[in-house]
């Protein structure tokens, strides 16, 4: 059994090396897009071997998916689909027999517990069940607080050069059928309601379980775009997506001023209140992500269509 | 305990099956709306199959119950998608 493990380890480790090589150095653009999502599923399946299924979760979700789709309506729009990027396969093949026996000496190295012999016995002390939500959310908030800021900096940045404050959004007078297919109403009877139950699991399972804010967010992002999609006539309310791109930054950092200034310490939350604050941080922080991956693709296809009709 | 395996790898050797099936129409049927429709049948009765497969190896009611539900869920979602990128294409040829 130990055996067939190793072959799929390196299976995977094989592909990941093979993929992103592909997605490197292949001439067809959307080709090399396609070749970015095999590499995303397939770091994602190195994530699941280590055990880090959020992570894994996440990886896909977001790093494959949505990435995945914002490339497709970026390169929709751009003229030259050929990359000029020249090939050196001798010094590619030398990398790859490298990162090959790097990845052969650290599989010989004995196996390491990490982290793990530090965190367990402080899991108590965190508030949640979950170790990854109790290193993500508590033990290393910063580091998440300044993930969910970059995400809020990268969304408003596109929002303001696209023109989704624009009230006057151009929607062709035949797509206003699209919403009385029936599939654009099973879809909102349906999967749109166990769609946001879902999420709303994942995001509180992150509790004891693998899930949390990025998971969650990713899918109410998912399927708010494929709402879009379905109805295109759909208000893209700016007015009231700007304070749901807030919320969770500015209540993350809230938290920690007020922590700063009760004991000290930005986000040393105490013991008792841990559970509370990591679940509104959390609560918050899915609503932001939401919108902002959200916010992310439309402005970005919003800002191709734009192009095109130059 | 052995039968139930043999009988989980069977079934997900099987939805592998459909799922090879449904790639190599993706790759080469000529045009978008069949190799949407390889895609959407075979694959949903790949995942079907293998969702089977690991509702044996588990043998709980309350995972197999789980495991169908995300089967399902999936099911739908990728008939929507596949509507949409239909539907969308059509809208580009009509244009």
């Amino acid at each position: 059994m130990n055996e067939l493990i190793w072959v799929l380890d390196y299976t995977i480790a094989i592909s990941v090396l093979f993929f992103a090589a592909n997605a490197l150095f292949t001439r067809n653009t959307l080709n090399a897009i396609i070749q970015f999502i095999f590499l995303g599923t397939s770091i994602s399946l190195i994530w699941v071997r280590l055990d880090a299924i959020d992570v894994a979760l996440a990886e896909v979700a977001i790093g494959s998916a949505l990435t995945g789709a914002l490339f497709f309506s970026a390169v929709a729009n751009t003229k030259n689909k050929q990359s000029t990027i020249t090939i050196n396969m001798p010094v590619i093949s030398i990398f790859f027999v490298l990162i090959l026996g790097g990845i052969f000496l650290v599989a010989q190295s004995p196996k390491s517990l990490g982290l793990l012999e530090h965190l367990l016995p402080k899991i108590p002390e965190s508030g949640v069940l979950n170790p990854i939500t109790a290193v993500l959310l508590n033990f290393r908030a910063y580091d998440t607080l300044l993930e969910i800021t970059v995400l809020f900096a990268a969304a408003f940045a596109v929002a303001i050069v696209s023109d989704l404050n624009n009230p006057k959004q151009v929607t062709s007078p035949t797509r206003d059928q699209s919403w009385l297919s029936p599939v654009a109403t099973v879809f909102r009877l349906s999967l749109l309601p166990v769609g946001i139950l879902i999420s709303g699991y994942i995001l509180w399972v992150g509790y004891k379980a693998p899930g949390g804010a990025f998971q969650s967010g990713a899918l109410l992002a998912g399927l708010f775009i494929m709402l879009n999609w379905l109805n295109p006539k759909i208000k893209r309310n700016w007015t009231i997506a700007k304070p749901l791109l807030i919320i969770g930054p500015a209540l993350f950092i809230i938290i920690a001023i007020v922590l700063e200034i009760i004991s000290g310490q930005a986000l040393d939350y105490p013991v008792a209140q841990a559970k509370s604050l990591i679940l509104i941080i959390e609560v918050t922080s899915t609503v932001s992500i939401a919108t902002a991956l959200s916010v992310l693709y439309l402005g970005l296809k919003q800002l191709g269509g734009n192009h095109a009709k130059r | 305990m052995i039968n139930t395996l043999i009988i989980s790898i069977l079934l997900i050797s099987i939805g592998l099956l459909f799922f090879i099936g449904g790639t190599i129409g993706a790759i080469r049927f000529p045009d978008l709306n069949s190799k949407l429709h390889a895609l959407t049948k075979a694959d949903n009765l790949g995942l079907g199959f293998t969702v089977a497969g690991i509702a044996v190896y588990f043998a709980s009611p309350w995972e197999a119950f789980k495991l169908i539900l995300i089967w399902a869920v999936l099911i739908m979602i990728s008939a929507s998608v596949s509507y949409i990128i239909a539907h969308e294409s059509q809208e580009k040829e009509n244009e």
